[in-house]
């Protein structure tokens, strides 16, 4: 295998940089922890979707609400959605993405962590946070749900969970951080090679948008909750929340944009098209992922609108590299589809690896989030919002994202990964390819269902089968999301049945097992000018482009905080 | 790509000109999606929510304009709607307000506990309703016909009841 | 397995015109879903703070 392929123009520093490195025993038992704690909460978390969804068609079993039948297991809709939103948007990709970016930095930076403690440290953080967490939500004294805005008011170890589970995910950074430096060390001139390159800026980044939940769980929630402080101040809270919820969703996206920059390019047969944009696209998403949560607050009423408005623009800046990235994308996946010999102008589509476990998902997932972005930029467009805030338009748009452009490609990079790992070979690649296939329609069907409601009005996180309101119109609607909603659990089970056979299955042979992909880029990444790989000045901007788009209304609503709410139980 | 062949090329920002122009093209596609906002908030008055008043959830049922709730008449069509939205039982209070067609409503909205939403059919009229804060927006109602609101937010496991009518009449 | 002979060569008159084409449609697609959008929030009519 010619993995760094040395041509005449690359300059020799290239060349001190092994080919290949092979992860240790340890390394892989680590990153597979990691996927097995993701996979089990997905695997939870997802047992809530279709009963989410079947309640909206209204079915009742025997006379009785869907939900009554689960008591005393289930105490209500409202335990099951909080379940389904942390296990799934909050614990499944975290612990997939400390486990996966434990492999792109490694593997990266030809090189061990420095410190493979510091990680076990933070995962076990990350563990413990889990399950602090997860006993005040099993015995229902923490359903409020994902975002958890005050006066509702969770028992206090929710928060510390929280807290924990952040707070590993950063230990884990820590030591990403310091085996990137010891790397630059030894290679002051090579470019940080990409996959590790795009992980660790997808870390920076989210250890700087996480400050607002920190802030707001240390200083309001957690001594609030153990009564120490009589109440909060809500709208402040929300300010918090935004900090770093938007970011949080590009910690989402961004590893998969890993995959499609760093690896799919490779697994296509092809090369990345273009390697400048790539990392220009990444220090983008550094810069402007964080100044612009207000964009989430465009109907509160405590934010003034010229900040609503500064923010939107901003929202709309950093749709630009989502929009870069497709076309980097889409044109190295030609690039593959013409090297394996299309030809005319789309001729190269049929020709990709369709029939490759871990290609299909991921291409399908960017052609889902093609829809998804759609759908964010109209979020993002200022009045636009009023239309669809809060209604079922916005977790149909976040399925497409999270669920989709995120736990999709998370599929496809599991079905070589765990095999990877485990040095098995996948069990049934075709089922493999059908669970794609099964998630991509299911979520089409889903996603429709839920962006056509939310136009009609319909408002999100309610059980819509027992809301009195519900005009004749909805009803086609809320069946079809049911419909879609069953499907995505079929998806989700072949998922996780295909991984847990694959794991118990005999090893394999070494020759059989998948390998590391990782995709050269068509222009050598040595040609890319240096100042797209030095932090300081992208650090800098980012850094000060919050304190200008945030520093003020903070300051403003932090000095005029009143904390008058106290908490309530409302479930 | 114009680079001279030669052994050690400068490095340099590689732009294909195909991407350049897919480049260009988002670009511009931003730019007048926004110009088309900001027509439709400045030439429409298609306009946001923003800061009206701060209130203290614990005293607003029992002093100023929200211990009474309800719609006032300020002028021959000219209305202001004072409602609460209560988790504890959850229901807005009034439930239902009445007005003639060609009224112009303004709602002021707030809480006396937990976070709720406040949707009104058919309109842009779209709020969250967040204790400490008073919510508003005003509206004029042409068309008669009875306009349901929705709380849009989770206040606790009777959310789904939460909600009221605006009946404008002939 | 790299292409043998002249791989430069090749790599650097490759021109992504299907990706063009798909890049229109994608153009497209956002103008119509976000016009869509657009036209209902309009016809919603006024709101003013
Ligand atoms: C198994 C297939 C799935 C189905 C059928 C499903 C269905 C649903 C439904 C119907 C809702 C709306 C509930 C409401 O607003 O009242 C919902 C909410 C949500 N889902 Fe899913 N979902 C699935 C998988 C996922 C996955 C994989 C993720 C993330 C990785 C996810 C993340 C979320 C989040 C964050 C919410 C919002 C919770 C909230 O409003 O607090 N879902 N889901
Ligand atoms: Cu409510």
């Amino acid at each position: 295998m010619t993995a760094i392929a040395t041509t005449t123009s690359v300059p020799p520093v290239a060349a001190a940089m092994p080919a290949k490195y092979v992860l240790s025993k340890s390394e892989k038992r680590f990153i597979g922890l990691q996927l097995l704690f993701a996979t089990a909460a997905l695997s939870i978390g997802s047992l809530f979707g279709p009963l989410q969804a079947l309640e909206f068609s209204g079915l009742t079993i025997g006379g009785r609400d869907l939900y009554a039948l689960f008591q005393p297991l289930l105490a209500s809709y409202y335990q099951g959605l909080t379940l389904h939103g942390v296990l799934n948007a909050l614990i499944w990709t975290t612990f997939f993405i400390t486990g996966f970016f434990t492999l792109t930095v490694t593997y990266g930076l030809r090189r061990p962590l420095a410190y493979p403690k510091l990680g076990w440290l933070g995962f076990i953080m990350m563990v413990l946070g889990l399950l602090t967490a997860a006993v005040p939500i099993l015995i229902n004294e923490a359903s409020v749900l994902y975002t958890f805005y005050p006066p509702l008011q969770a028992n206090w170890a929710f928060y510390v969970g929280l807290v924990f589970v952040v707070v590993g995910s950063w230990v884990q950074g820590y030591g990403f951080y310091i085996t990137y430096y010891r790397w630059r060390k030894e290679h002051p001139d090579v470019r940080t090679p990409l996959m590790a390159f795009g992980s660790l800026i997808t870390m920076v980044m989210w250890q700087i948008a996480t400050l607002g939940i920190a802030v707001e769980i240390l200083t309001q929630l957690l001594p609030w909750s153990l009564g120490l402080l009589p109440g909060v101040d809500p709208q402040l809270n929300r300010t918090y929340f935004w900090f770093t919820g938007h970011p949080l969703v590009y910690f989402w996206l961004l590893p998969a944009y890993v995959s499609w920059y760093a690896m799919l390019p490779k697994q296509a047969g092809g090369k990345l098209f273009s390697d400048s944009l790539a990392r220009f696209s990444f220090w983008m998403f550094l810069v402007l992922s964080t100044p612009l949560g207000f964009h989430h607050q465009f109907t509160d009423p405590g934010v003034p609108t010229i900040w609503k408005t500064i923010h939107a623009i901003l929202t709309y800046a950093v749709a630009f590299p989502s929009l870069l990235t497709a076309f980097t994308v889409v044109a190295s996946l030609e690039y593959a589809g013409r090297q394996r010999g299309g030809k005319g102008l789309l001729g190269w589509i049929p020709k990709l690896p369709w029939r490759d476990v871990s290609v299909t998902p991921q291409i399908l997932a960017g052609v889902l989030f093609i829809f998804g972005g759609i759908g964010g930029i109209t979020n993002a467009s200022y009045n636009i919002n009023l239309v669809i805030h809060n209604t079922t338009w916005v977790p149909g748009h976040f399925h497409l994202t999270v669920a989709s452009a995120t736990t999709l490609s998370f599929m496809g990079i599991a079905y070589w990964l765990v095999p990877h790992l485990t040095g098995r070979t996948l069990w049934a690649p075709k089922l493999a390819l059908v669970q794609a296939w099964t998630w991509f329609v299911g979520m089409a069907i889903f996603s429709n269902g839920m962006h056509t409601l939310g136009l009609l009005g319909a408002p999100r996180r309610t059980p819509l089968g027992v809301a009195p309101y519900v005009p004749a119109n909805w009803e086609p609607r809320l069946l079809q999301t049911a419909i879609g909603g069953t499907i995505l659990f079929i998806g989700a089970y072949l998922f996780v049945t295909i991984l847990v056979v694959t794991v118990l299955r005999k090893p394999a042979p070494a020759n059989l097992v998948p390998q590391i992909p990782e995709a050269e880029s068509i222009q050598d990444p040595q040609l890319t000018p240096a100042w797209l790989d030095r932090w300081a000045p992208w650090l800098t901007i980012a850094i000060l482009l919050i304190i200008l788009v945030y520093g003020p209304n903070l300051f403003y609503q932090i000095s005029n905080m009143q904390n008058t709410s106290p908490g309530f139980r409302l479930w | 790509m114009t680079t001279p062949p030669s052994q050690t090329p400068e490095p340099s920002v590689h732009i294909d000109p195909y991407e350049r122009g897919w480049i260009i093209a988002a670009i511009v596609m931003l730019v007048v999606f926004a110009l088309a906002v900001a027509v439709a908030s400045y030439s429409l008055g298609i306009q946001l929510p923003s800061p009206e008043a701060r209130v203290d959830p614990n005293t607003i049922s029992s002093t100023g304009p929200f211990a009474n709730p309800g719609l006032r008449e300020l002028a021959p069509g000219r209305y202001e709607a004072y409602i609460l939205a209560i988790g504890q039982g959850w229901y807005f209070n009034p439930r239902e307000i009445t007005v003639p067609a060609g009224s112009e409503v303004t709602f002021y909205i707030t809480s006396p506990d937990v976070q709720h939403g406040f949707k009104l059919e058919g309109t842009n009229v779209n709020m969250m309703i967040v204790p400490g804060q008073v919510s508003s927006l005003t509206r004029r109602f042409d068309e008669p016909g009875e306009y349901n609101w929705v709380c849009h937010e989770y206040c606790g496991t009777g959310h789904a009841a939460m909600y009221g009518t605006l009946i404008v009449t002939p | 397995m790299a292409p043998e002979q002249k791989p430069d060569h090749e790599e650097e008159h490759f021109k992504p015109r299907g990706t063009v084409l798909i890049m229109v449609l994608f153009f497209f697609t956002i103008v119509a879903l976000w016009g869509y959008v657009y036209l209902i929030m309009v016809s919603q009519g006024a709101n003013t703070p």
